[in-house]
């Protein structure tokens, strides 16, 4: 999803917003990889948190994107 | 309205033998259309308390129907490129419980046992299927290649009971993860297993849904089909708002829901070989 809009996966990650949400969920360690524990009983990557913080707060930004695809 | 029973079907006859054609394309003998007229007589009624009960608020309705009076499929699935995800018909979802990870030997027990029960109720439910791989239980691999995926310990501080995935995940992210917490979890254990396995078959919560209370946890619901209306009894519900359960049952309105996407179980078949 992040791939289909350049430039959209850095700019989020430096968002304070995206930043201090994605940090208020635990983090697991497993086999070497880091996950944060949302939605209750799922581990998601960095690029997953992502896109669910896009989803619940920013979706104009995939929308825009969209846009720019046309 | 008409009933059924009153209205005189086109017969047509195959071979000596009299069929009765219904929803035009549908052909019965006699004790078939007896069994339809009955069966839509049966709808009828449950169509009509749904919309006694929109109406006036008051009745109850037949599980698998809606206020709307429309068939019923709690259970909220996924979407990728405008299809609904879900395993592959014939797929036989192999697992393994790995035991090496656990640090209690009764510990690996209790998930050997309620997985089966889990995966027997799940398949009782709908069209899947699962395989427990006993031989890669005792793997040093973290990812035994003869099964979809493996169930394993993992120690999260508590941040879960247990976490599962997707049938759309990677590979290498199909899994199946049990913190120690499940060994003292006040849900039911086996429940905890439905709803993981609920997520493996692709099924999101059920509490994210217009209509659950506002308490409950919230998730985009983007990518996922809304068919019909909000299950609060269904295995995917958490128990939060004063909805959802500790026993995690597989509801009647799940059951439906679930056949949507994978058919009647399979143990209803006579299965034929080619």
């Amino acid at each position: 999803m992040l791939d289909r809009h350049p430039g959209l996966r850095d700019s989020v990650a430096s968002l304070p917003e995206f930043i201090a949400w994605n940090d208020s969920f635990p983090l697991v360690e497993v086999d070497a990889e880091s996950f944060r524990v949302a939605r209750g009983d799922q581990l998601m990557d960095r690029d997953q948190m992502m896109v669910e913080w896009i989803r619940l707060f920013r979706p104009q930004l995939f929308e825009e994107g969209a846009e720019n695809d046309r | 309205m008409t009933d059924s029973s009153e209205v005189r079907r086109p017969e047509i006859v195959i071979d000596g033998q009299v069929f009765y054609r219904v929803e035009g394309d549908l052909l019965l003998d006699a004790d078939e259309l007896d069994v339809y007229i009955e069966a839509q007589k049966a709808l009828r009624a449950q169509r009509e308390a749904a919309r006694q009960l929109a109406r006036t608020g008051v009745g109850t309705i037949g599980s698998g129907i809606s206020p709307l009076g429309q068939p019923s499929s709690g259970l909220l699935g996924i979407m990728q490129d405008g299809r609904i995800v879900r395993w592959e018909p014939g797929t036989v979802l192999k697992y393994c419980v790995l035991r090496k990870t656990f640090p209690e030997r009764e510990w690996y027990e209790s998930v050997v046992e309620n997985m089966r029960r889990a995966t027997d109720d799940w398949s009782a439910t709908c069209g899947v299927q699962f395989e427990h791989v006993e031989t890669a239980d005792d793997s040093d691999a973290l990812r035994p290649p003869e099964v979809v995926f493996p169930v394993r310990h993992l120690d999260s501080g508590g941040q879960f009971i247990a976490a599962a995935f997707f049938p759309n995940d990677p590979e290498n992210r199909r899994r199946v993860f049990i913190d120690p917490s499940y060994q003292t979890t006040s849900f039911d254990r086996v429940g905890v297993l439905r709803h993981e396995l609920g997520h493996a078959i692709g099924f999101r919560h059920e509490h994210i849904r217009s209509g659950a209370p506002a308490v409950c946890p919230d998730e985009s619901t983007e990518g996922t089909v809304d068919l019909t209306q909000y299950d609060p009894q269904s295995v995917m519900h958490y128990f939060c708002g004063g909805l959802g359960s500790r026993e995690l049952a597989i509801s009647e309105i799940d059951r439906v829901g679930a056949q949507k996407v994978y058919g009647p179980p399979l143990t209803g078949f006579n299965l034929l070989a080619a």
